[in-house]
């Protein structure tokens, strides 16, 4: 029989989509019917049913792939049938049942070639095709442009060069990138973290003279750290004193933890990630430097295991090495809160009536209001400012 | 370099070549004491007698086939017939003999024949005098074909032609006989075949033309540049062999073809080269090569009609628009 699934028109604007899941093996019994697919579009996700029953004989579009409409995505046939012939013969082109009726291209896409008079009636829609030259595909492709989203000059609406190098000079230019499994999951949690938790958020100036007199005694001993590892170590303290900024809530209970995980926020460039130094109240600065250093580094490289990228209890954001001053960072669920740490920068600061230099930084604390109301969360906060200004309290 | 009609340019170069190898001689029509109908061997008989400018009867299946013959026994003949029409009277000798003597001897025998004469449209010759039939000799291997457009690729190519050990096809224009340019005097100069000749450089369209059509496409191009488009334009000189990479590169650069002939469009030869541009470069391409030719009819007797049978430098304008979809 052989059956070539191909790639659902969802809508009359819909000329792509991308494949999310699979929900049968390639090689497995499929019922007409049964769900096969579930697929995205820029407007919407929906599961696709099997139109025929038979065996899934070859999935053509993996997970993530992005397919023009009408193209084929699979095919299903008898056991043991040879897809590629299926494929070669045409087979039937099927389209899922949930899709619309195939619309005219005139209603579709005015400028677009109607089909031609003499097509079956079984033809994919015409409407998804956009004619172009193959000098404008050329150029389109060189240029990293769709040609199908340039409005073509030429006879029936064909693409050409020119139209090509007109869409690159236009300054309103677009570009659609497919969302990658990690972006769609920091979307996924950022947006559920600002729906489900109430955030609120804390900010203070930190004195960092100690600090820095820290730093550089350590130094003189050979013993490299830096500002954010001091950070660490006085958050860690600091949790330990403060438990509820040290728990997780759900709907029946806030649960307090005795051991301290500080997560890390570390940029790369595919996104945001998070390693975790395990039991951070437990060590001391030069060990938390040392973890830190390498979990960033191997972090960069994407070479984490999960487990380090996993059962933090509080997190560090520090952006003061782009000269950000403060910010408001998002927290990290199910934790409770998050540190947000600016740039330290020398400033004028009034002492004992004496206008003195000194080095400051700015802390900027997210908790989630449902477990801490704000009092004990400045209490927390002008803690670990107490630690950071006086560090000898960490011995 | 001396200034020279295309004519001249023939006659001196056959002359020159007759002094420097004395197997050649031609034959042909009134070419003694008349010198050619286009005097293109005036007074060459005065130098070289005879015996080495001979006449023939009226009979081009007859004199052909001597010439052949003569090549074969070491003679180096130049055949000129009085109008390249009249090659279908010798077609097989030219297509069976010529054309393959050398293949089935087994390379044991060599045809170096040139065959030539003008053709073409200008002088209302009607239907069997103003043919351009070029096109024929380039189905059949083992011919080559050489089209001159201007006085110095007449003497180049016929130099070339007359050393050549292969039998020749060269195709002269009766229309361009009477044109003047600049010839080099060197008596070895030569063009090489198989290396088409840039006239005009453009980065718009690419107007591939021949003959007459070389002169057509070059007011074509000046026309267009006055509207700001920048037209290449190639002559290919010889059709056998055919240098097909300098039409390829320059349609990879311009996206843009145009081939115009005067030979039929019909299956001539713009229709080889617009294939062979289309097979080699094709994502270079933003609109199908546009083949112009002579109408399929028999050309008119009336001037007139000849024009309107054949491309006008207007159609090589409106084509060159039309592949730029500009109107």
């Amino acid at each position: 029989m052989g059956e070539i699934i191909i790639m659902p028109k969802q809508g009359l604007q819909m000329t792509e989509g991308m494949i999310s899941t699979w929900l049968i093996e390639e090689g497995q019994p499929v019922k007409e019917g049964e769900p096969l697919f579930e697929m995205e579009t820029d407007k919407l996700a929906i599961t696709i049913d099997a139109t025929v029953s038979g065996t899934l004989l070859k999935i053509l579009a993996e997970e993530g792939d992005i397919i023009p409409v009408a193209d084929p995505i699979a095919v299903i046939g008898d056991p043991g049938e040879d897809y590629e012939a299926i494929l070669a013969g045409g087979g039937t082109q099927a389209l899922p049942a949930e899709a619309p009726a195939p619309v005219p291209a005139a209603e579709d896409a005015p400028s677009a070639a109607p089909a031609p008079s003499a097509a079956p009636a079984a033809a994919p829609p015409e409407a998804a095709r956009v004619f172009a030259s193959p000098r404008a595909k050329t150029r389109a492709a060189e240029r990293g442009i769709d040609y199908r989203r340039v409005p073509g000059s030429g006879p029936l609406g064909m693409v050409v060069e020119r139209d090509v190098l007109n869409a690159k000079a236009a300054a309103a230019e677009e570009h659609q990138i497919p969302i990658s499994g990690m972006r769609r999951i920091i979307a996924q949690r950022m947006l559920e973290s600002l729906n489900t938790l109430a955030q609120a958020n804390h900010r203070l100036t930190v004195d960092m003279t100690a600090a820095v007199a820290l730093r550089k005694q350590l130094q003189a001993a050979d013993i490299k750290v830096s500002y954010n590892d001091i950070v660490i170590r006085c958050t860690a303290k600091a949790l330990t004193e403060f438990p509820m900024m040290n728990s997780t809530m759900d709907e029946q209970f806030i649960t307090t933890k005795d051991y301290v995980n500080i997560g890390m926020a570390v940029a790369t460039d595919n996104g945001l990630l998070v390693p975790v130094i395990r039991n951070a109240d437990l060590m001391t600065l030069p060990e938390i430097a040392s973890v830190s250093k390498d979990l960033a580094s191997r972090t960069k490289e994407n070479k984490l295991s999960p487990d380090e990228l996993s059962g933090g209890t509080f997190t560090i954001s520090n952006l003061g090495m782009f000269d950000i001053e403060s910010f408001t960072a998002i927290i990290n669920k199910p934790e409770a809160g998050i540190l947000a740490v600016g740039k330290m920068e020398k400033k004028p600061v009034v002492q004992d009536d004496e206008i003195v230099i000194r080095p400051l930084m700015q802390l900027s604390l997210t908790y989630d209001h449902r477990i801490v109301d704000g009092a004990p969360a400045a209490l927390f906060l002008r803690r670990i400012k107490q630690l950071l200004e006086a560090p000898g309290l960490l011995i | 370099m001396s200034i020279k009609t295309y004519a001249m340019a023939i006659h001196d170069v056959m002359a020159e070549e007759m002094r420097r190898d004395k197997r050649v001689f031609i034959m042909g029509e009134d070419v003694e004491t008349l010198g050619g109908v286009f005097g293109c061997t005036r007074d060459l008989y005065k130098e070289f007698g005879t015996e080495r400018v001979r006449n023939t009867p009226i009979s081009e299946a007859g004199f052909v086939g001597a010439g052949i013959g003569a090549a074969c026994a070491g003679m180096r003949p130049i055949v000129e017939l009085m109008y390249m029409d009249f090659t279908f009277v010798a077609m097989d000798q030219l297509l069976n003999q010529a054309a393959k003597t050398r293949y089935i001897f087994g390379g044991n025998a060599r045809i170096p024949l040139v065959i030539r004469g003008q053709q073409g449209i200008g002088r209302g010759n009607a239907a069997t005098h103003s043919q351009s039939v070029e096109t024929f000799f380039m189905h059949i291997p083992g011919l080559k074909v050489a089209c001159p457009s201007t006085p110095a690729d007449a003497a180049g190519l016929l130099r070339t032609a007359i050393r050549d050990d292969n039998p020749v096809m060269f195709f002269e224009h009766k229309a361009l006989y009477a044109g003047k340019g600049e010839v080099p005097d060197d008596p070895d100069f030569t063009i090489p075949f198989g290396k088409a000749d840039v006239k005009r450089e453009g980065t718009d369209v690419t107007i591939v033309a021949n003959l007459l059509y070389v002169g057509r496409a070059l007011e074509a191009a000046d026309e267009l540049a006055k509207e700001g488009i920048s037209a290449e334009v190639i002559d290919p000189r010889t059709l056998v062999p055919l240098d097909m990479s300098t039409i390829t590169e320059s349609v990879k650069k311009t996206g843009r073809l145009v081939v115009v002939h005067e030979a039929h469009r019909n299956a001539g030869w713009g229709a080889e080269i617009a294939s062979q541009v289309t097979e080699e470069a094709f994502p270079y391409l933003d609109a199908a090569p546009l083949r112009l030719g002579t109408a399929a009819c028999p050309l008119p007797f009336n001037l007139e009609l000849e024009n309107a049978a054949t491309p006008q430098v207007a159609d090589i304008i409106k084509a060159a628009k039309t592949v730029l979809y500009r109107e």
